[in-house]
C-alpha cells in the first residue's frame, strides 16, 4: 500500500512539477479530450491505474482472516 | 425582476421546499426505524457502533458519505471556482486514499477493537495500553479538533438552506420575524437573519435525528445521502457541460480568464426622486478596454435614500472579461440591468499572484490574492499528497466505521466501492465548477455559495427549476451525513470515556439520558459558535482534520502494530502532534491576521506535526514505563512480549 502511494506520488508530483507549472505560459492551452493536457496525463491516468491496482489488491492480494469474537459483556 | 422571472424563482423555491421537506421526512422515518432496532440490544454498543455488523453497502456508503462532507460539496467547489484546475493537483492524494486510509489500519483496528470491546478510539487506546491518562488525553484532543470540523459543517448546512429557500414566501416572513427578535441581542444580532434561521433549523433537525436513532440511523441515512450525492453530481455534470458548450469551450474560455480585482467604488445615479436598493451581486457595466470588457459587481447591498445621488466606498469586485469569451460575456450581460447607476472612482487591487495573467486558471500554482507564490507551490502540493491519505487514515470518525464492519470480505469490497465512488465524485466536481467560472462569473463575492447557486442557475436555465431541490439536496446530504457522524463521535467520547468512567455503575436508562443530552449540548454549542463564521469553510475543515490526523496518526498506528509502545510515549505523541498543528495555525493567524496555516518551507503544518509526533514518541518510549506484559500478550501474543522487552 505504501509502495503504491509512493509510486502514484512520484508519477503525479514528478510529472506535474514540470507540466502543470509550465502550462501557464502555453498560448493556446494544450488540451487532451477537452481538458488541460497535464490533468489527463498527470491526474486522470494515474487515477485509473490506482483504481485498477486497488481492485487487484483487494480481490487477489488481501487475505481473509477470521474476526475476533466479541467480549462476553457485549 | 420581471413577472416571468419572479414566477420561475417562486416555482424553483417552492419545488426546493417540497424536495427538502420530503428528504427530511425520509430521514426521520429512518431514525425512527433505527430507534426501534435498539430494543433488546446493549444500548451503547448498538447506539455507537450498530452492534458491529455493518455489511458491504452500509460500510462503504457510510464511509464514503462521512468522508464527502460539506467540504467536498461546498468548500471544495468554492476553491475550484476561486483557483481553477490547480485543484486537481491539490486533491491528487485522493487517487490512493481508499487503499491507504482504509487498508493501512482497518483490519487490525477492527480486530483490536473487538478483542478489547472498545466502542470509541480513546477507549481503544486506553484499553490497549492500560492507561487512563492515554484515554483522557485522546478524548480531549478528539473533542477539540472534531469540534472545528463540526463547526464548518454547520456553516455549510445553513448556507445551503439560505440558497435553497431564498425565494419561498413563508421563509421570507420567518426571516423578517427572526430579524426583529434578534437584532437587539449582542453577538446573535450581528448574524444575518436568513443565515441564523437556517442554522437553527439545520442544527435542530440533525441533532434530533442523530440523538433519536444513533449510529444505525446515521448509517442508514448515509446510504440514502450517498445515493443522492452521486445522482446530484451526475446530473450537475450533464447540465454544466451542455450549457457551457462542451468541455473544450469551457477550458478555452477559462484559459483566457484573469482573476477579479477587489476594492471600492463610488456609485452615482442620474435620477434621485425616489429611494433605490441595489442588491448584493448587482452587476454594472464599465467602459470597454482594448481586449477586455470590465464589469463591477457589488459585494454588499446598497440603499440610496430619496434625493441621494452618490454613494462612496461601496465594496466591489471588478471582473475583466475577455472579448473572446462569448459564453461568459453572455452570462454577465444577462444579469446587467439598467438601473440608472454607474460605478465611478473604481479603486481596486489585483491578486498578488495571477493578476492580468491569462492561463492562470488552467495551470499551477493557480491564482491567489494574498500571496505572490500562488495558491499551490510545488512543496505544498507534495504536502497535500501526503495529507489526504494519511490524515484520512487517522480520522476518528472513519476509525469508528472501521471498528464496525463485520468481516474481511465486507472490508475488501468496500475499499473498491469507495475508490470508484470517490473517482466519480471528485473528478466531475472539478469539471463542473471550472465550467461554473464561465457560466456564473463573479461569485468571488461569496464563493462558499457557488454550489447551490450553480444548481439553481443550471436547472432554471434548463427549464427544470424543480430539479434544483434534488441537486441542492446533494450537498445538504453530504453535510448532514458528516454532522451526524461527528456528533455521535463527540458524544460517544464524552459518554463512554468520561461519564461512564466516573459512573461505572450507571444504569442503561441513565446512560441513554446522558447520551441524548450530550448530543443536544454539543449541537447547541456548535450552532452558537457558528453564528458569525469565518469566510472559507475549507480553512476550518483542513485545521480540524489536520489536527486529528496529527494527534492520532502515529499514536494509533504504533498502538496497533508496535508491542514496545509505552503509555507515556503515546501521550507525548498525541500532545506534540496536535500541539504543533495548533502552534502553526497560531503563527499563521499572527502573520496573516486571519485564520490560516503558517507553511514553513511551503510545507503544510500536518507534515511537520506528524514528524514532530513521531520523533517525540521515539524519544519518549526510551526509558519510560513499559505497557503491562499481560496486555502486550493479549494483543500481540508471546512474540509481542519478546519484542516489547527488546
Amino acid at each position: 500500500m505504501i509502495v503504491a502511494w509512493a509510486v502514484t506520488g512520484l508519477w503525479v508530483l514528478g510529472y506535474n512539477s514540470q507540466a502543470a507549472y509550465a502550462a501557464e505560459a502555453e498560448t493556446p492551452i494544450r488540451m487532451l479530450f477537452g481538458l488541460p493536457r497535464w490533468t489527463v496525463i498527470g491526474w486522470l491516468l494515474p487515477l485509473l491505474v490506482a483504481n485498477a491496482f486497488t481492485i487487484w489488491f483487494c480481490l487477489r492480494f488481501m487475505r481473509d482472516e477470521p474476526m475476533e469474537d466479541l467480549p462476553e459483556d457485549e | 425582476m420581471t413577472d416571468a422571472e419572479f414566477m420561475l424563482a417562486s416555482t424553483a423555491g417552492n419545488a426546493a421546499l417540497i424536495s427538502f421537506a420530503l428528504y427530511m421526512v425520509v430521514v426521520f422515518v429512518l431514525a425512527g426505524l433505527a430507534n426501534r432496532e435498539q430494543s433488546g440490544k446493549s444500548f451503547l454498543n448498538e447506539y455507537f457502533l450498530g452492534s458491529r455488523n455493518l455489511g458491504i453497502w452500509a460500510f462503504a456508503f457510510t464511509y464514503a458519505a462521512t468522508s464527502a462532507s460539506g467540504g467536498s460539496f461546498m468548500g471544495f467547489p468554492s476553491l475550484i471556482y476561486t483557483h481553477g484546475w490547480v485543484m486537481a493537483l491539490w486533491i491528487a492524494g485522493y487517487i490512493i486514499v481508499p487503499l491507504v486510509a482504509i487498508g493501512l489500519i482497518a483490519k487490525r483496528l477492527n480486530q483490536v477493537a473487538r478483542k478489547s470491546g472498545s466502542i470509541t478510539v480513546p477507549e481503544l487506546l486506553r484499553k490497549r495500553l492500560g492507561s487512563d491518562t492515554v484515554g483522557a488525553v485522546a478524548t480531549v484532543l478528539l473533542v477539540f479538533f472534531q469540534f472545528f470540523f463540526l463547526l464548518a459543517q454547520f456553516k455549510a448546512g445553513a448556507k445551503i438552506m439560505t440558497t435553497l429557500l431564498g425565494d419561498v414566501e413563508v421563509y421570507q416572513t420567518a426571516v423578517a420575524m427572526v430579524c426583529r427578535f434578534t437584532a437587539p441581542i449582542p453577538w446573535v444580532g450581528a448574524a444575518e437573519a436568513d443565515y441564523l434561521l437556517c442554522l437553527l433549523v439545520f442544527a435542530a433537525s440533525v441533532v434530533a435525528y442523530t440523538a433519536w436513532g444513533g449510529f444505525r440511523a446515521v448509517v442508514w441515512t448515509d446510504m440514502m445521502q450517498g445515493v443522492i450525492m452521486g445522482l446530484g453530481v451526475v446530473i450537475l455534470l450533464g447540465l454544466a457541460l451542455t450549457q457551457v458548450g462542451g468541455l473544450s469551450n469551457a477550458t478555452q474560455e477559462l484559459s483566457r480568464q484573469v482573476p477579479p480585482r477587489d476594492g471600492n467604488a463610488t456609485l452615482v445615479r442620474t435620477e434621485s426622486a425616489s429611494s433605490l436598493v441595489l442588491a448584493k451581486g448587482t452587476w454594472l457595466e464599465m467602459p470597454p478596454e482594448e481586449k477586455r470588457q470590465p464589469f463591477v459587481r457589488l459585494k454588499e447591498a446598497v440603499e440610496f435614500s430619496e434625493g441621494q445621488t452618490e454613494f462612496a466606498g461601496v465594496p466591489v469586485i471588478e471582473v475583466r472579461t475577455s472579448l473572446e469569451n462569448a459564453t461568459e460575456l453572455k452570462s454577465i450581460r444577462a444579469q446587467v440591468k439598467d438601473v440608472g447607476v454607474s460605478a465611478q472612482s473604481v479603486d481596486v487591487e489585483g491578486y498578488q499572484y495571477g493578476d492580468d495573467k491569462p492561463g492562470v486558471y488552467v495551470s499551477a500554482p493557480g491564482p491567489k490574492s494574498s500571496s505572490g507564490m500562488g495558491f499551490l507551490p510545488i512543496m505544498l502540493a507534495v504536502s497535500f499528497f501526503c495529507f489526504w491519505p494519511f490524515a484520512g487514515a487517522a480520522q476518528p470518525s472513519y476509525m469508528a466505521r472501521q471498528m464496525a464492519f463485520k468481516d474481511i470480505p465486507t472490508l475488501r469490497h468496500s475499499i473498491i466501492f469507495v475508490a470508484l465512488y470517490f473517482s466519480l465524485i471528485y473528478f466531475p466536481l472539478i469539471i463542473i465548477f471550472t465550467c461554473g467560472r464561465v457560466l456564473l462569473p463573479g461569485w468571488e463575492i461569496d464563493a462558499d455559495r457557488v454550489m447551490p447557486e450553480m444548481a439553481t442557475f443550471l436547472t432554471s436555465t434548463a427549464g427544470v427549476p424543480w430539479l434544483a431541490g434534488l441537486l441542492v439536496a446533494a450537498p445538504f446530504a453530504a453535510v448532514m451525513s458528516s454532522v451526524d457522524s461527528f456528533l455521535l463521535l463527540v458524544s460517544g467520547s464524552v459518554v463512554r470515556d468520561v461519564y461512564q468512567r466516573k459512573n461505572p455503575k450507571a444504569s442503561e436508562a441513565q446512560m441513554k439520558k446522558v447520551t441524548y443530552w450530550t448530543t443536544v449540548g454539543v449541537g447547541a454549542l456548535a450552532m452558537f459558535a457558528m453564528l458569525n463564521p469565518p469566510q472559507f469553510l475549507q480553512d476550518l475543515i483542513v485545521f480540524g482534520s489536520g489536527g486529528l490526523g496529527a494527534s492520532f496518526l502515529m499514536p494509533v498506528i504504533l498502538t496497533l502494530y508496535w508491542p514496545g509502545l509505552t503509555p507515556r510515549a503515546t501521550v507525548a505523541g498525541m500532545l506534540s502532534g496536535g500541539g504543533t498543528m495548533a502552534v502553526f495555525y497560531l503563527i499563521g493567524y499572527l502573520v496573516h491576521d486571519k485564520f490560516s496555516a503558517y507553511e514553513l518551507l511551503s510545507l503544510h503544518p500536518f507534515i511537520w506535526s506528524v514528524l514532530v509526533s513521531a520523533l517525540v514518541m521515539l524519544v519518549a518510549s526510551k526509558g519510560s514505563r513499559l505497557t503491562d506484559p499481560k496486555l502486550v500478550e493479549k494483543y500481540f501474543g508471546n512474540v509481542g512480549n519478546e519484542e516489547g522487552k527488546a
